[in-house]
């Protein structure tokens, strides 16, 4: 009983750990993209980096 | 001449000739695929898995005949069979069995079905908001977490416990693949309980919203317009990076990932002819024998299995705190956006893909129609889909060491 406690718990863990890890390599694909093509705006535009 | 009249009618025969409890039973699921069709029928639970479904368990509870040593049995399908020369033999015999043997015993047909999601799964709205989708879908990944513990104290194997737990994450083919490889005894019961029970979430999660979301809040306006735009070529990268990786972390569920992201990278590359085949024939044609062969497994022996109830049990309270856990997530969301985002979102975060991002929109739509959340609910959908597997993964690697 405790173990599996113990296992559901750590398992969280890792899950929030994965899943914020997934969230930064999306937005460092964003950080790496829109330097390399220029950050668009809502109206269609493009910033040069 | 040995004739009887029964002879010529086992179906009612074979009635007789097993114990009055295994009878009863019969009768009772025969039934319950009348139920299971008419519910089909009338779009009330999804009829893609309860027409087949239905016809499964009508055909293998009343096609029940008189076999060799005078036993009662069906021409569908044995599950039970493990001796490779009774194997064969029986793959001759039963017209399921081929498809039970090659595509549901070694998780396959979770695997096609997971191809077939991936290739109709749109990232866009992952990619968007990624953070807050990750962190709502871990939210409503609180049943999965809560039902193993539970499951161990109400008395099942640790494994059986994480099998069932497994249906908290809303995705069927995971909780398949899951059950076969932790629990295989328990693999039909889970399965059967989880597409149930995800057949009704669009019916009994609103109940739970209103619950808990008072209607001011369910009504907030979230900008459809303001979602980013990701370009195919992310969208791709991202898929090939993100299922390498998770493969990498968890390689018992790499081929669920694999499935899954290659449904992805082909839609994102634009290969038109698969992406047809993966959502068209692939997807629909799994999920008719998956509903088929599910029902033809659900055989009075199965059901009279003491864990079944239970199973039941666990499997409601598990998608129950996934909603729960989910929408108080989405409320966390609220409180720290500073009252911008929808705290539906968290129901979306559930999974089901698209079913609870709907249910979320649907509920939005009644308490303000300007309400329009579907673009954003999709992100916690989506995203749930990734925890989910890396739940399952985690879990499929990790008990094998507890037991």
């Amino acid at each position: 009983m405790v173990k599996s406690i113990a296992f559901a718990f750590a398992t969280y863990g890792v899950a929030i750990i994965v899943s914020i890890f997934t969230a930064g390599i999306i937005e460092l694909f964003y950080l790496i993209f829109n330097r390399k093509e220029g950050k668009k705006t809502r109206d269609g535009k493009v910033e040069k980096a | 001449m040995g004739f009887s009249i029964w002879d010529f009618f086992q179906g009612l025969y074979t009635f007789s000739l097993t114990e009055p409890k295994v009878a009863a039973v019969r009768f009772v699921l025969i039934l319950a695929g009348f139920i299971f069709l008419y519910l089909g029928y009338r779009r009330i639970l999804e009829p893609f898995l309860m027409i087949p479904m239905g016809i499964g368990m009508l055909g293998v509870n009343t096609g029940v005949l008189v076999l060799e040593a005078g036993k009662a049995g069906n021409l569908f399908v044995d599950p039970l069979l493990s001796d490779p020369n009774q194997l064969i033999s029986i793959l001759q015999v039963n017209f399921l069995q081929p498809v039970y043997n090659f595509t549901f015993s070694n998780g396959l047909i979770a695997c096609l079905i997971f191809m077939g999601i991936g290739a109709i799964t749109d990232l866009d709205y992952l990619m968007a908001r990624p953070l807050m989708s990750m962190m709502l879908a871990i939210g409503a990944e609180l049943g999965t977490i809560l039902v193993l513990p539970i499951g161990v104290a109400s008395g099942l194997h640790i494994n059986e416990a994480a099998s069932i737990a497994l249906v908290g994450g809303a995705d069927g083919p995971m909780v398949m693949y899951g059950s076969l490889k932790m629990a295989k005894e328990l693999f039909v019961p889970i399965t059967v309980v989880a597409y149930l029970y995800l057949s009704v979430c669009y019916v009994g999660y609103p109940y739970l919203i209103k619950l808990l979301i008072p209607k001011r809040l369910r009504g907030v306006q979230m900008d459809p317009l303001a979602v980013r735009e990701v370009s195919p070529a992310k969208k791709f990268a991202f898929a090939v990076i993100i299922m390498g990786i998770l493969s990498i972390l968890f390689p018992v569920a790499a081929p669920l990932f694999a499935s899954f992201f290659l449904g992805v990278a082909v839609k994102e590359a634009g290969l038109t002819r698969f992406v047809e085949f993966l959502s068209g024939p692939l997807l629909y044609g799994s999920t008719l024998f998956l509903g088929l062969v599910l029902g033809a497994l659900l055989s009075s022996e199965v059901i009279l299995n003491s864990n079944v109830l239970l199973l039941l049990g666990l499997g409601m309270l598990a998608l129950l705190l996934s909603g729960i856990g989910g929408l108080l997530a989405g409320l966390i969301y609220y409180k720290l956006s500073k009252k911008k985002v929808n705290p539906l979102l968290g129901i979306a975060g559930v999974s089901c893909v698209p079913t609870t991002a709907k249910v979320a929109q649907k509920c939005a739509a009644e308490s303000n129609v300007f309400a329009f959340i579907l673009p954003y609910a999709m992100g916690p959908c989506v995203a749930g889909v990734i925890t989910t597997a890396i739940i399952t993964g985690i879990y499929v690697s990790g008990i094998p060491h507890l037991l």
